[in-house]
């Protein structure tokens, strides 16, 4: 009982605990106290459950121009003020080698990994990395040979849970039939760490505006259908099983794409309650942070607004005018422990800076 | 009214509406394990004094944010984590064999923000920690993320 209780101490469920909700750069300064903690910060699975969690405490956001992804932003609450003012930034902008930063855009990202195509999307060379940005590593995934009778390509990338698994998702768009739609895509599956090649995982319908708008949630990828807007299918990416739900589910999980719990369709938002000035302007949730408040992007990127429930008000967000933004979680295990021994993840050169 | 009992023999009386904030013991009245004394091996009775002001505090929690009582739970639980490390990890081990989510989330929490941009050189200092990388390590790491180490909002004091 006389003995003094030091952090180290405690489990190492309370310490990543605490860990956890330090800013990204302080969880990088951490690294070097001492080995305990290297390994905790490093290569921890208990981490990453607790990935999740910061993003209410130190919400972190992917910034875009023209759908090219090219910062990252860790957001700082300033209790007093209005704004929120740019936390840490990543500089050089996000860039991975040979490839043109105009045209990186983000495929999807689950636990801090971005999947991210570069090239036009119907372009013979383009490629998919996946990388950890804030480690300054990626892997390019090896594209099957082009087929000229599939006229566009559909990407997606997904995480479940249940099998620690990343698959990323390719669905190819079989021409056109005579009445000018396609009727269904091919998938295929290339699994992190596992597959040396693509596999095919079947038929399956197409999905609307050919996008997956990162709908990554409980462990499957959802898309709407291309023709019935009440449908909606979702791929688990442990089974592999392709499943559809019905329309009347779609509020819910158009709001769970962002992370956000079943409370939102409680607490629907009222127009007569957005301030005339912005009351006409499109919205897209991007993430809940303090005390339940929903950060959204207004108007296609020009701004950020966040919403307070309680108070029904919106606040404008000082971030940066005319970019897009997308939720992210910041990882700080690496890629390696994804590939494994038997994929070479490389470096880039200059490593990723935050200043 | 429940009876706790701290590992230094001493005997609390809490109303069962603030104790249940505990799942551990919420869960054993349900089951009918408290009809006596609970005893709690692993808490002394300083530690538990200041569990069940934080429990007697948070009893009507729910009903705050109808009575207004919501800047008056926030400052209270900024003066309650107030207190040294070494009391604040012991009431976080509490408030973890307890199972009281809120309590742990405060005090972690806490944590957290006194460790928040704080030099490596304040970290090891403030935490007691003995530093066991060798300078070779340690001067990998930082060549991997020189941007870490420097800044102007990096806090090397001590407190």
């Amino acid at each position: 009982m006389l003995s003094e209780v030091t952090i180290m101490d405690l489990l190492r469920v309370i310490m990543v605990e605490i860990l956890a909700r330090l800013p990204i750069k302080s969880i990088f300064r951490c690294k070097i106290v001492c080995k305990s903690w290297y390994h905790l910060l490093t290569s921890n699975p208990l981490f990453v459950k607790n990935y999740q969690k910061r993003s209410s405490s130190f919400p972190s956001i992917l910034l875009s121009v023209n759908d090219s992804v090219r910062f990252i932003v860790e957001l700082k609450d300033e209790n007093d003020s209005q704004s929120l003012y740019r936390n840490i930034e990543l500089r050089p902008m996000i860039h991975l080698p040979s490839t043109n930063k105009e045209n990186l855009t983000l495929v999807g990202s689950c636990n801090g990994f971005m999947c991210l195509l570069n090239g036009w999307r119907n372009n013979v060379d383009n490629s998919v990395y996946i990388s950890n940005h804030l480690l300054s590593e990626y892997f390019k995934v090896e594209l099957p040979e082009w087929e000229k009778s599939f006229w566009n390509i559909v990407y997606g990338f997904g995480f479940s849970e249940a099998s620690g698994q990343y698959k990323v998702l390719r669905f190819k768009l079989a021409a056109k039939n005579f009445l000018g739609r396609p009727k269904a895509s091919d998938l295929e599956v290339y699994t992190l760490g596992v597959d040396e090649k693509w596999r095919n995982a079947g038929e399956v319908p197409e999905p609307l505006w050919r996008s997956f708008n990162n709908v990554n949630v409980n462990g499957a990828v959802h898309w709407m259908d291309c023709e019935k807007n009440d449908i909606i299918y979702s791929f688990n990416i442990s089974t592999e099983e392709v499943n559809s739900l019905n329309g009347q589910s779609i509020d819910i999980w158009w709001m769970k794409e962002y992370g956000i719990a079943e409370s939102w369709t409680k607490n629907l938002i009222l127009k007569d309650g957005i301030q005339l000035d912005i009351r006409d302007d499109r919205f897209i949730p991007i993430l809940i942070w303090k005390d339940g408040e929903i950060l959204m992007q207004r108007d296609r990127g020009t701004q950020l607004v966040s919403y307070n429930p309680k108070e029904k008000k919106f606040k404008k967000v000082k971030v940066y005018n005319g970019f897009g933004a997308t939720g992210y979680i910041p990882s700080f295990y690496s890629l390696n422990t994804v590939m494994g021994d038997s994929f070479q993840v490389s470096n880039v050169y200059p490593k990723t800076e935050i200043v | 009214m429940v009876k706790l009992k701290s590992n230094d023999d001493k005997e609390f009386e809490v109303e069962e509406a603030a104790v249940i904030q505990s799942e551990m013991i919420k869960n054993m009245i349900e089951d009918g394990c408290a009809t006596s004394v609970i005893p709690l091996p692993n808490i002394d009775s300083k530690t538990l004094i200041k569990v069940i002001e934080y429990l007697n505090k948070h009893i009507n929690m729910g009903k705050a944010a109808e009575t207004g009582e919501e800047d008056d739970l926030k400052e209270f639980d900024e003066q309650f984590v107030n207190m040294g490390w070494e009391e604040l990890f012991d009431v976080i081990m509490a408030a973890n064999y307890l199972n009281i989510h809120e309590l742990m989330e405060l005090c972690c929490q806490s944590a957290a923000d006194r460790l928040k941009n704080k030099s490596v050189r304040a970290v090891r200092e403030m935490l007691k920690i003995t530093n066991d990388l060798t300078e070779e390590e340690e001067q990998e790491i930082i060549n991997d993320a020189p941007w870490a180490f420097e800044g102007p909002e990096i806090d090397d004091t001590v407190n």
